[in-house]
């Protein structure tokens, strides 16, 4: 692996000071990445539909705009990626499955809106696992080695960002997706606090524990496109009107007296070996850095995968309830399997599951009275191969889909605001994430411990042997 | 439903009939045994939290609820 300051792993702090100052066009910048994505993507197969064509003219109109002194802010110029789940005006949004094969809509998903809004270029859009129900994207493989998958549900997006094809990229995360392919592709990724960003536009899998979110290639990159995507909706009931902060300027890079929380029980069990020490390795780097570590206990984490579970399966069977009972051929056979789960879950396992939530979440809450955030690791593993069904800790074998949830879907059900970033590689060069977790609404805190580990160490600047 | 015994398949077939829907044979055995590990899962974490705890109706990510 070697480091990388070619135009297309600039970061968008980096790009968008040079659009800015006019010294790079925004043109240059958006063939960069068609170029990288026309040499790389054959093999890697991060995305589903190029928008070639309308990205060079995106590229050419901001190009006159700020030339003419119109510049709309760091994201004007910037070449994106778009989950496709996500609504996209007059572009097919099929959310990789069958079903919505010919699915064009005519309007964009708020998120997408705000993008372009804020002068982001589309490039096109990226895998899904089906309707984000599970833990890859195929056809996508992994840049780091792409005998391995790229996880999910948001593998496309962080494929393409791992191997340069974008400068920034959508994700949603109902169990780990945008946490999950982050950690297992090196780059960065956030999951908002519940109702801080806009679901309107963006196919459901779960109501009650689906969040929208940015990937990035740095932490300033998620802070500067959470600036522009955060927001109450009135297209999405879920979103809250609380004051949405400048997250860049929260990134002081001083997290001196910070109270940082290392859970105790659960997230150090069942770890692969190298995944636990990059991760005591982050926690002694954040305490050199002037954090707090304390230990701490959080309560009943042991039970939580059930609950997860009994609640995001009806949620989607409900989604899905008419398409699937028309269709059902038309899913692929593991979703399949949940949705006809779901279509006969018994109404009082959901709702007890919702209560136990409520359990996790106080859980939590008492946590968080003596810490200001909690670092854990992302997952407890590294990417599976292709086709790999289980991994091995000890004597016990784990499905793939558990152990990459069980690190993630915690903050799911408690709705808290939750980033990865990398934190060092396994022996074979596959990365590893390390996750810190902020209060609700508080992104701004976990974005400046993150910020902070990033700017005292190399992980981030390494790329793939592509 | 036991907590220990999975449904049968015919009972997961029943199961499909009454809300209208015909479960495929191929996946009849996994929903069973699905249902029967979530629940049994979901009913040990019941046990321990308090009787007056209410369900996460529409869930909200603040902390006063």
């Amino acid at each position: 692996m070697a480091s990388s300051t070619e135009l297309h792993f600039l970061t968008i702090a980096e790009a968008a000071r040079l659009v800015k100052s006019k010294r790079l066009s925004p043109v240059d910048l958006t063939r960069a990445a068609l170029d990288r994505i026309g040499a790389l993507d054959r093999r890697l197969k991060a995305f589903v539909t190029l928008l070639d064509g309308p990205a060079e003219k995106s590229a050419k109109a901001a190009a006159r705009n700020i030339a003419r002194g119109n510049y709309l802010g760091p994201l004007h110029g910037i070449p994106v990626a778009i989950k496709d789940l996500y609504d996209t005006k007059g572009v097919k949004t099929t959310s990789c499955s069958k079903v919505r094969a010919n699915y064009v809509p005519t309007e964009d998903a708020t998120v997408v809106r705000k993008l372009k809004e804020a002068g982001a270029i589309i490039l096109g859009k990226v895998t899904t696992h089906e309707f984000a129900f599970g833990f890859d994207a195929p056809p996508t493989r992994n840049p780091w080695n792409v005998e391995h998958t790229p996880s999910g549900s948001s593998g496309g997006s962080a494929c393409a960002l791992a191997a340069g094809m974008c400068y920034g990229a959508t994700g949603s995360d109902t169990g780990g997706s945008i946490r999950a392919p982050a950690s297992v592709n090196g780059v960065a990724g956030l999951k908002p606090t519940y109702g801080r960003v806009s679901k309107a536009g963006v196919a459901v899998l779960s109501w009650s524990l689906d969040h929208t979110g940015p990937l990035a290639r740095s932490v300033e990159d998620l802070a500067l496109i959470l600036n522009v995507i955060a927001g109450p909706d009135a297209l999405d009931p879920t979103t809250k009107d609380v004051r949405v902060p400048n997250y860049v300027r929260m990134l002081t890079g001083d997290i001196r007296g910070l109270r940082i929380g290392v859970p105790q029980n659960y997230f150090f069990t069942d770890v692969q070996k190298p995944v636990a020490r990059a991760v005591r390795r982050a926690i002694r780097t954040l305490e050199g850095l002037g954090g707090i570590v304390s230990a701490v206990r959080i309560s009943h984490l042991e039970h939580m995968l059930p609950s997860f579970f009994s609640i995001v399966i009806p949620e989607a069977a409900v989604y899905h309830q008419k398409a699937f009972r028309k269709h059902p051929a038309k899913y692929g056979p593991d979703v399949r399997a949940l949705l006809e789960t779901g279509q006969v879950y018994l109404a009082s396992t959901y709702i007890t599951a919702q209560r136990n939530r409520f359990a996790f979440k106080a859980a939590f809450r008492e946590a968080f009275k003596k810490v200001d955030v909690l670092v854990t690791p992302s997952m407890p593993v590294t990417a599976p191969k292709i086709g790999q069904e289980t991994y091995r800790f000890g004597n016990r074998e784990e499905p793939v889909f558990t152990s990459s949830a069980r690190f993630c879907c915690p903050f799911n059900l408690a709705g808290l605001p939750a980033v990865s970033i990398p934190c060092g590689f396994s022996a074979d060069g596959l990365p590893i994430g390390l996750q810190i977790v902020g209060k609700p609404f508080d992104e701004g805190t976990a974005l400046r411990v993150a910020h902070a580990y990033e700017k005292n160490t190399e992980w981030h600047k390494m790329r793939p042997p592509l | 439903m036991s907590d220990r015994k999975a449904p049968s398949e015919a009972d997961v077939a029943r199961f499909g009939k009454c809300a209208g829907f015909k479960i495929s044979a191929r996946n009849q055995r996994q929903v069973a045994t699905t249902l029967r590990d979530l629940r049994a899962g979901v009913m040990k974490m019941d046990a321990l939290i308090a009787e007056d705890t209410v369900p996460a109706v529409i869930f909200d990510a603040t902390w006063e609820d």
